[in-house]
């Protein structure tokens, strides 16, 4: 096999197929540029020396095939230096170019850029302009906020004493506390500078203070009257007390003044003496015009029942007149003759008689 | 006589002129190229200096060579060597300042090309800035109308 090949090379070469040598490495180096893309373009540019570098490839490819290394490689370098000069000077040609439609691009730029920061800055002065008076509205609307939430706490506060003032905490507990926590909370949320939240708590607090008063009210009046009608009965009593006969209780009914020996035997008008009785009843009825007063009469067992109910009736009519004629209204007034019917002593002796001859003066309550 | 020694004395002096002439021109010629290399060398030194980047290594180091053939090409009367590896200096210079014109070029374009992209960034911030303001002016325009 070896042999064989040796043959067919020696054969080759004794029928001159051997062709010419290969180009060197400049010539390739050469022929590569020039064939390039980029070679029209710079033959373009610079004729001249693409010329050159032509005529210098041809002179190195015609020493070549002479055999002349030496001077194949002298015209192959001219040839590639004069063809590379072709390329730098198109090279920089394109960057020249390239810098010029920068620099255009950057004074373009430039003149877009001062009219976009020339509307910049008037955008800026108008935005802080209004931001400013949104940030100054914002206060105002802050403040005012603030100044409506403590209103509301305020009045929170004063429905929820009025409350307490009409003894919700007795009579209406549970609003109460609702309006009580709800002012907690309101005045939690204005302490953190929520005033909305305040505002709507503080409402809250209101509606359940109102609901307590609401609640509590007519309790409260019925207490008061009744209060009121304590210290009328004291003030009464007081005052019945102050009659140097007779004895004064309170009872169911009232202030219940018992006037004993107010008649002579069998009469029925008023002695002297229980005239000044019924005038000094009469003072007090007059310092309490709410008060309306029952007069009741009543006699001992001597003689009939019949005789001693019609008796009592005239002297209980006579004690109203008495008391009418003192300036105290007869729609004060009623006029009752017991009769012998309610002895409070024993009618067997002298004594017990004398007490069941009484005339009672009941100033009634107007709330029982 | 006077005419032959004339003619003596003239052949005798128009070859000593022409001898002289020879001479001359001999030592005019090497002058020259002697110059020549001197302004290569001169060339070459300033291309070395102004080469910052050292984009030209190779070749100077390979015309620095031509330059030490030349100057023994010259000493050695080797003349047409020496026209060939005159004629290389030169095609060299020539090249190596096209190299480095090309590098200033190349930079001046990508400063420029820097400068422009700068420059529309630039532009495309102011832009966005403009947008977003006039947005917000609208904004604020709308409730301050309320």
């Amino acid at each position: 096999m070896r042999s064989a090949g040796i043959s067919l090379v020696v054969l080759c070469v004794a029928m001159g197929c051997g062709g010419p040598p290969p180009h060197t490495a400049e010539m390739v180096t050469f022929e590569d540029s020039r064939n390039g893309n980029y070679a029209y373009a710079v033959a373009a540019r610079s004729p001249q020396l693409a010329k050159d570098a032509d005529a210098e490839y041809e002179k190195s490819v015609k020493a070549h095939e002479d055999g002349d290394a030496d001077l194949a490689l002298h015209h192959a370098r001219l040839a590639n230096m004069f063809w590379m000069t072709a390329v730098y000077q198109s090279q920089a040609t394109d960057a020249e170019n390239d810098a010029n439609n920068s620099a255009k691009s950057y004074a373009d730029s430039s003149k877009q850029l001062e009219a976009a920061n020339a509307q910049r800055d008037m955008l800026t002065t108008s935005v802080t302009r209004l931001r400013r008076i949104a940030e100054l509205e914002g206060k105002v609307a802050a403040t005012e906020s603030q100044a409506g939430a403590k209103a509301k706490l305020d009045a929170a506060l004063v429905a929820i004493k009025e409350a307490e003032g009409l003894d919700a905490e007795r009579h209406a507990p549970d609003a109460l506390n609702r309006a009580k926590k709800a002012l907690a909370d309101a005045n939690a949320a204005f302490a953190a500078k929520d005033f909305s939240g305040a505002g709507r708590f503080a409402d809250l607090a209101t509606e359940g203070a109102a609901q307590a008063k609401a609640t509590a009210a007519p309790l409260h009046a019925a207490d008061e009257a009744k209060r009121v009608s304590r210290d009328e009965d004291d003030a009464i009593f007081a005052e019945a007390r102050k009659i140097s006969v007779g004895s004064v209780s309170v009872t169911p009914r009232g202030i219940t003044l018992v006037l004993p020996d107010m008649f002579e035997k069998r009469e029925t008008k008023p002695t002297v003496q229980a005239q000044a009785e019924i005038t000094q009843v009469a003072a007090i009825a007059k310092k309490f015009p709410k008060r309306s007063l029952i007069i009741e009469a009543h006699t001992d067992s001597t003689g009939g029942k019949s005789a001693n109910l019609s008796l009592s009736q005239a002297r209980a009519d006579a004690v109203l007149t008495a008391l009418t004629e003192n300036q105290i209204p007869p729609s004060r007034l009623t006029a009752i003759g017991k009769g012998q019917s309610e002895p409070i002593a024993d009618n067997r002796t002298k004594a017990g008689r004398a007490q069941n001859r009484r005339v009672t003066v009941i100033f009634s309550r107007v709330t029982e | 006589m006077k005419t032959r020694f004339s003619f003596v004395t003239r052949a005798v002096g128009l070859c000593a002129a022409a001898l002289l002439w020879i001479g001359a021109g001999t030592a005019l010629a090497e002058d020259t190229t002697q110059e020549t290399i001197n302004a290569f060398t001169v060339d070459i030194q300033s291309i070395e200096s102004s080469d910052a980047e050292k984009v030209t290594t190779t070749e100077l180091g390979l015309a620095k060579a031509w330059l030490g053939e030349a100057q023994a090409q010259l000493t050695q009367d080797r003349e047409e060597e020496l026209a060939r590896t005159v004629k290389r200096i030169r095609a060299s210079i020539a090249m190596m300042k096209a190299k480095l014109a090309k590098g200033v070029a190349v930079h001046k374009a990508d400063a420029a090309r820097k400068k422009a992209a700068d420059a529309a960034t630039a532009l495309k911030k102011a832009k966005a800035d403009v947008a977003s303001l006039e947005k917000e002016l609208a904004t604020l325009s709308k409730k301050e109308e309320k």
